[in-house]
């Protein structure tokens, strides 16, 4: 045991009790090596004590793996980035004919297809889970046309993850095994609930940190939505998958996972985030792109039922960070712990100025909609607030999501919004595209405008 | 004489450091009170302990489960048991035999009395629910083993059966039904249908013996989710557990109640313990509806496992002692370990799991009816003059082809043992057999070429047309 380890560990745990976070396993690469730790509990009603080797649902970080092994598939010469998905995937279609016929594997991992992203379907346990999601698909509509701007879309991996399954003629599942977590040597990478199991898994916790966090009662969410976050791993197997991509895709043991030029390419600029202090400032392949006071990182968040991720490359420096945690405020707990250990200064935490700006509230009032999620922005005492309004199987699975946040003026169309109990302000974007069609950005998602001076319902 | 809780948890201290298993369970209710005890590592990737309330799969127990589900049915008057369940299921054909089919009842399925060779089965099949339809082309290929209604021969896929007329009959699966009709009425929170539910709690894992004493822990958590029915789906905890069994002893009632709240009418809970149809090797054992039950001295328990990979669960009830028992191994090698347990629990008998009781060796015994090759769906079963001329060699050999999802590498090993003759129409074994204890074999249908059928592991199996290989 290093006194790094020890050090980490002690910090850790005192991070964890400030911030009401049941449980977390904390991992950092540095040449090459890994050092992993844990404290607290997997679960409240448990008290099983989360170890080093813990897996935790690693949420959407599930995203660039999947995009791996769809740049696996562009090194076999079995597709281009720029293959239409319907060349592919045959019978795929959404319910714009245009989008169906036009948008490509690249619109899928950059998030720009416009198809809406929340689609959320339990097509069962059984292996044609993705399959039978993606037939589904059939009837979705675009949240904004292909290709006009960034919204955060999980059913476009699920998508990509079918591309996998027809292709390699495996399963997801079977695909991340065999042609990632087994060239890896992952001894805990896993998708399934049953094989978690084998394993000390985290539960999810969810409630207001500090007040009434209690264990999940519903795990995970369906199988239907695997390739865009449902592997769950110890922090160790999700460095040991950094530290592949640092070495421009190459195993330790010099295995090669993928071309150089394809973990170059995951990494490159492809679209800016409309957003600028949402997360990150533009996406690669899969990979989320940040710039820390002039240094260059990559990266994903994960959010599941009550479980967080979160994962920082700093390839310059062949240094990786992940934390994993089963709930409370954790986003003020990674921000923290990764201002320090990345050994990089982080942008300052996004936060309304202490005296907000004036700002004439009319142009946002309105109701913006995509499918299972309506925004009603109203003007409430001089003041702009935003209900929020889940439905669907989502809505059910965290209430939590449904409700009211007042909005702090940053600048001129940029607000601020911080849940109760959380220590982190969230932005809430409004922009205009090109055609003239208004958008509220928020939670990496874009939401169109549907109509103008809605009173909230 | 009960045993005190702190009895108790000695006692399953010393079974698991006797056997060398990883860990146990137990709850037991004797004499109107409730005892647990836990032993041992649940799982050993993790090296989490057994608690109380650890979870695990309750494996084949699941059809006692079933039964009280189907007895709700017949209550009300939608299930006849014994109308032919083509009348429920038109499309059902459970063998080869078409007019035998079109006679077989849902009686015959739930206590094994089918004859249909189909005991072990598993096909290639999607998960459950889908996945249970995926048997039909199958069994409609079966080999007959026995007309039915003759003797039990444990048949697992005659309970799949059961579940296509509930199907049929309802509409609904039999998981959202048992969860409706017996769970929810009975107040139970640990009782649950999926890896995705239980590990939200303590779960235990199952293990398998390696070498030098030590387990290896289970590469694979449970059998294919298709087998719901049978028994590879539902995680329980020994107390869930016998809440259920005290229900059973209850005569229906929801133990604790307070009132007269139901889940059986004493009919149909008496119903399930009244033998309906006894093993080939006589009365004394046997099954009721869903229950295996064993008389010794006018006395009877009710009794079932249940296997998982690398685990046994246990549950047995004695009316006549007013004493439930549920208790889990998370070793394929836990019957004995439960057999000492009944022991300490039910000292009086008749333990379900106790060895056969052998008698003297007959040296005058003719060993050529028993020789020769025997068959069922997943098993082959070699018997031959043993080389140095006492007794025979039997040969169990797995089937794997049939055994889709659910082999390890113990299960696809060949058995053999020696085996001595008792009586006419029985072989024990001589020597280390099963799990360290003797194995009785028993046969029937005496023919031309010998014996037609051999008893064995709780299942028949019939001789096929080739002699067995030296």
């Amino acid at each position: 045991m290093t006194m790094d380890a020890a050090r980490l560990r002690a910090w850790l745990t005192e991070l964890i009790g400030r911030f009401d976070v049941p449980g977390a396993t904390l991992g950092v690469l540095r040449d090459g090596q890994i050092v992993d730790v844990a404290a607290g509990v997997l679960s409240r009603a448990t008290l099983v004590p989360a170890t080093p080797d813990s897996v935790f649902q690693i949420g959407s970080i599930t995203k660039v793996w999947t995009a791996t092994l769809i740049m696996q598939l562009v090194d076999e010469g079995r597709l281009a980035l720029d293959t239409p998905v319907v060349d592919v995937l045959p019978g795929f279609a959404v319910a714009d004919p245009g989008v169906t016929r036009t948008v490509t594997v690249r619109h899928l991992l950059t998030h720009t297809s416009g198809i809406d992203g929340d689609v959320f379907v339990d097509t069962g346990r059984g292996d044609d889970a993705v399959e039978r999601y993606v037939e589904r698909l059939a009837d979705v509509a675009q949240t904004h046309p292909l290709d006009a701007t960034f919204s955060y879309c999980n059913s476009g991996f699920s998508v990509a993850g079918r591309i996998v399954e027809v292709l390699t003629g495996l399963t997801w599942d079977a695909a991340i095994r065999e042609r990632i977590a087994a060239p890896l040597g992952l001894m805990a990478t896993v998708t399934l609930p049953e094989d978690a199991i084998l394993h000390r898994a985290a539960v999810g916790h969810l409630g207001e940190p500090g007040r009434s966090l209690a264990p999940t009662t519903v795990w995970a969410l369906p199988r239907s939505g695997g390739p865009a976050g449902r592997i769950t791993a110890r922090v160790h197997d999700v460095l040991a998958f950094a530290r592949m991509h640092l070495a421009g895709g190459a195993a330790p043991d010099g295995t090669r996972l993928l071309s150089t030029a394809s973990a170059a390419a995951m990494t490159e600029h492809q679209v800016d985030v409309p957003d600028p202090a949402a997360i990150g400032d533009s996406w690669g392949l899969g990979w989320i792109r940040f710039d820390w006071d002039g240094h260059r990182l990559v990266g994903h968040d994960g959010g599941t039922v009550g479980q967080r991720a979160y994962l920082r490359v700093l390839p310059e420096r062949d240094v990786a960070v992940c934390l994993l945690t089963n709930g409370g405020d954790t986003a003020g707990m990674y921000r923290e712990l990764f201002a320090e250990l990345a050994d990089v200064t982080m942008p300052a935490p996004f936060a309304p100025p202490a005296d907000p700006p004036a700002v004439d509230l009319r142009p946002y009032v309105g109701r913006y909609s995509r499918a299972g999620f309506d925004t009603d922005v109203f003007a409430r005492d001089g003041s702009l607030a935003m209900r929020v309004t889940v439905n669907g199987l989502l809505g059910d699975l965290l209430p939590e999501l449904s409700r009211e946040h007042l909005l702090v003026p940053v600048a001129e169309g940029h607000f601020a919004t911080r849940p109760e109990g959380a220590t982190q302000w969230e932005p809430v974007f409004f922009y205009t595209l090109a055609d003239g069609s208004r958008y509220l950005h928020h939670g990496v998602r874009a939401n169109p405008r549907v109509e103008a001076g809605a009173e909230p319902r | 004489m009960s045993l005190s809780p702190s009895e108790l948890q000695k006692e399953v201290d010393r079974i698991v450091e006797k056997h060398g298993v990883p860990g146990m369970v137990v709850a037991t209710w004797q004499g109107g009170v409730r005892a647990t005890a836990a032993a041992g590592v649940a799982n050993l990737n993790t090296g989490q302990p057994f608690a109380a309330d650890t979870g695990y799969l309750t494996g084949s127990i699941t059809k006692v489960w079933l039964s009280t589900l189907l007895m709700t049915f017949v209550e009300e008057g939608t299930l006849d048991l014994d109308l032919p369940l083509v009348a429920y299921a038109p499309e059902v054909q459970f063998g080869a035999d078409v007019e035998v089919a079109k006679t077989l009842t849902v009686r015959h399925l739930m206590n094994h009395s089918n004859g249909v060779d189909t005991s072990d089965l598993f096909v290639d099949s999607r998960e459950y629910p889908d996945g249970v339809e995926d048997y039909l082309p199958r069994i409609a290929a079966a080999p007959k083993l026995t007309e039915p209604g003759v003797v039990s021969s444990y048949n697992n896929i005659g309970w799949i059966v059961a579940e296509i007329v509930l199907r049929r009959l309802s509409g609904r699966t039999f998981h959202e039904l048992l969860q409706e009709r017996v769970i929810e009425p009975l107040g139970l929170r640990r009782t649950v249908f999926s890896p995705r539910e239980a590990i939200l709690h303590r779960t235990a894992i199952g293990s398998f013996p390696a070498a030098a004493g030590r387990h290896e822990p289970t590469p694979q958590f449970m059998y294919p989710s298709a087998w719901a029915a049978p028994g590879t789906t539902i995680v329980t905890t020994v107390d869930d557990t016998l809440t259920f069994l005290r229900m059973h002893l209850a005569d229906g009632l929801v133990p604790d109640g307070g009132g007269d709240a139901r889940v059986l009418s004493a009919a149909s809970a008496q119903a399930m313990r009244t033998p309906t149809s006894a093993d080939p090797t006589g009365p004394a054992s046997g099954f009721g509806l869903g229950w295996m039950y064993n008389e010794q001295d006018g006395r009877r328990v009710f009794s079932h496992g249940g296997g998982s990979p690398g685990g046994c669960a246990y549950a047995l009830v004695s009316p006549d002692d007013d004493l439930a028992l549920a208790a889990f191994v998370n070793s394929i090698a836990g019957m004995p370990p439960l057999a000492d347990l009944v022991d300490a629990v039910l000292p009086a008998g008749p333990s379900p799991l106790a060895p056969p009781v052998i008698g003297a060796v007959r040296t005058d015994v003719d060993l050529a009816p028993f020789l020769g090759r025997y068959q069922r769906v997943t098993q082959r079963v070699e018997i031959v003059p043993s080389p140095d001329g006492d007794g025979v060699l039997v040969r169990l050999v797995p089937l794997p082809d049939d055994l889709v999802g659910a082999t390890f590498p113990t299960m696809t090993d060949v058995k053999e043992f020696r085996a001595v003759p008792t009586a006419e129409d029985t072989l024990v074994s001589h020597g280390p057999a099963f799990a360290g204890s003797a194995t009785a074999l028993h046969f029937s249908e005496p023919g031309p070429d010998g014996y037609e059928l051999v008893y064995l592991g709780k299942r028949l199996a019939r001789r096929t047309g080739e002699a067995a290989a030296r």
